[in-house]
């Protein structure tokens, strides 16, 4: 009888080893038809400001975070809401309810930005979740009025089929920027 | 004389409940207990009173009343103090601004005025690798108005690198209160 060579523990096959290879070929397959359709997919972070729901680039956000204080700082306009410590640096807080509705947010959960030109959070009542669509479900805004400075377009991404606006943040900030060199 | 070497360097801490401020031990040249302080004549805000110091009617600007307002903090205990300054090291700008306001005022003396501070303080010398520089967005309109930069000792508190100079005369041009100092929030 020949003898069966004993395999090492960590090359045994647990059950788990044939999924792995059909997870790899799923993905496989879902990018070859991506490509073979050219379909650009968009991963947007679904958050609420207040009673509003808005999305924005799931890229964009490095971090989000909760219950830490706000240090507030003069010499600002109202949607300044102050300074938040992470990891020992300052980042400013925008309070975007106060652009959009002249409110101030009553919250502590923040979404640290990943801008590489600035130290920047916002402030926001929570995250909804996280969806995926192809750039083509995102109906730009065209019109000329003021809110194409701040919304990119909308998003239907829900089973209500409800529009959701997509900040457009580099148009947003460098408004506000505008705004502070003026002072 | 300087309060500096290599990366460290000479600060007054003023403790206030949620944070502390921390000036330049270069921008005064001492400081003296307030025995007692009269009003003057004709008054601005934070500017409504004087005392004696080296023989001299000092003029004494309200910074402990002026810091509260602006960073809404509140103070531990009531003892005072007046950190002594001299206009002569002053800018020449800051020096004509100041010196006009002295000859407004009568006989004050124009050789020294006086911040009045808490007297919750202490001078520490501190590592300047320990400060951040404020975020860019915001820097060029704090820095115009007085405030450097800050550093967090605590997850909880705050510490702002002041320049009493810049906030006493941004007092002064903006009548106290500037564009969203009277914003309520």
């Amino acid at each position: 009888m020949e003898e069966r060579k004993k395999r090492p523990i960590s090359e045994m096959d647990t059950g788990s080893n044939g999924l792995l290879d059909r997870i790899e070929k799923a993905k496989s397959r879902d990018r070859k038809e991506d490509e073979a359709l050219d379909v650009v997919i968009s991963k947007y972070m679904i958050i609420t400001i207040g009673t509003r729901k808005y999305a924005l680039y799931a890229e964009e956000v490095r971090e989000i975070v909760g219950n830490v204080p706000i240090f507030y700082v003069p010499f600002t306009p109202p949607y300044i809401r102050g300074f938040i410590n992470r990891h020992g640096e300052p980042y400013t807080v925008l309070d975007l309810q106060v652009v959009f509705d002249r409110e101030s947010l009553d919250s502590s959960t923040f979404l640290i930005l990943g801008r590489e030109d600035d130290q920047l959070a916002l402030l926001i009542s929570e995250v909804i979740e996280i969806v995926k669509l192809p750039d083509s479900e995102l109906h730009r805004i065209t019109s000329t009025v003021d809110d194409e400075h701040y919304f990119m377009g909308s998003i239907s991404p829900q089973e209500d089929g409800n529009e959701i606006f997509v900040l457009n943040l580099d148009n947003t900030l460098k408004k506000l920027e505008n705004d502070l060199a003026a002072l | 004389m300087q309060h500096s070497n290599e990366g460290r360097h000479d600060f007054l801490q003023l403790h206030y409940d949620s944070l502390d401020f921390l000036v330049d031990r270069n921008q005064f040249s001492g400081s003296t207990t307030l025995d007692g302080i009269y009003a003057l004549k004709s008054s601005r805000p934070y500017l409504e009173h004087w005392s004696w110091y080296n023989n001299e009617k000092v003029l004494l600007f309200d910074m402990n009343s002026c810091l509260k307002n602006l960073f809404h903090c509140g103070q531990r205990g009531n003892t005072q103090l007046a950190l002594i300054m001299e206009p002569e090291d002053f800018s020449d700008a800051a020096r004509n601004f100041l010196l006009r306001l002295l000859g407004r005022t009568g006989s004050l003396s124009s050789r020294y005025m006086g911040m009045i501070v808490s007297s919750q303080a202490e001078i520490r010398t501190m590592d300047l690798g320990e400060f951040n520089l404020l975020p860019p967005g915001v820097a060029q309109l704090f820095t115009k108005r007085g405030l450097y930069g800050c550093r967090f000792p605590r997850e909880e508190r705050i510490q702002f690198f002041v320049d009493l100079q810049k906030i006493f005369f941004y007092s002064l041009e903006t009548g106290s209160r500037g564009k969203y100092e009277a914003v309520a929030r």
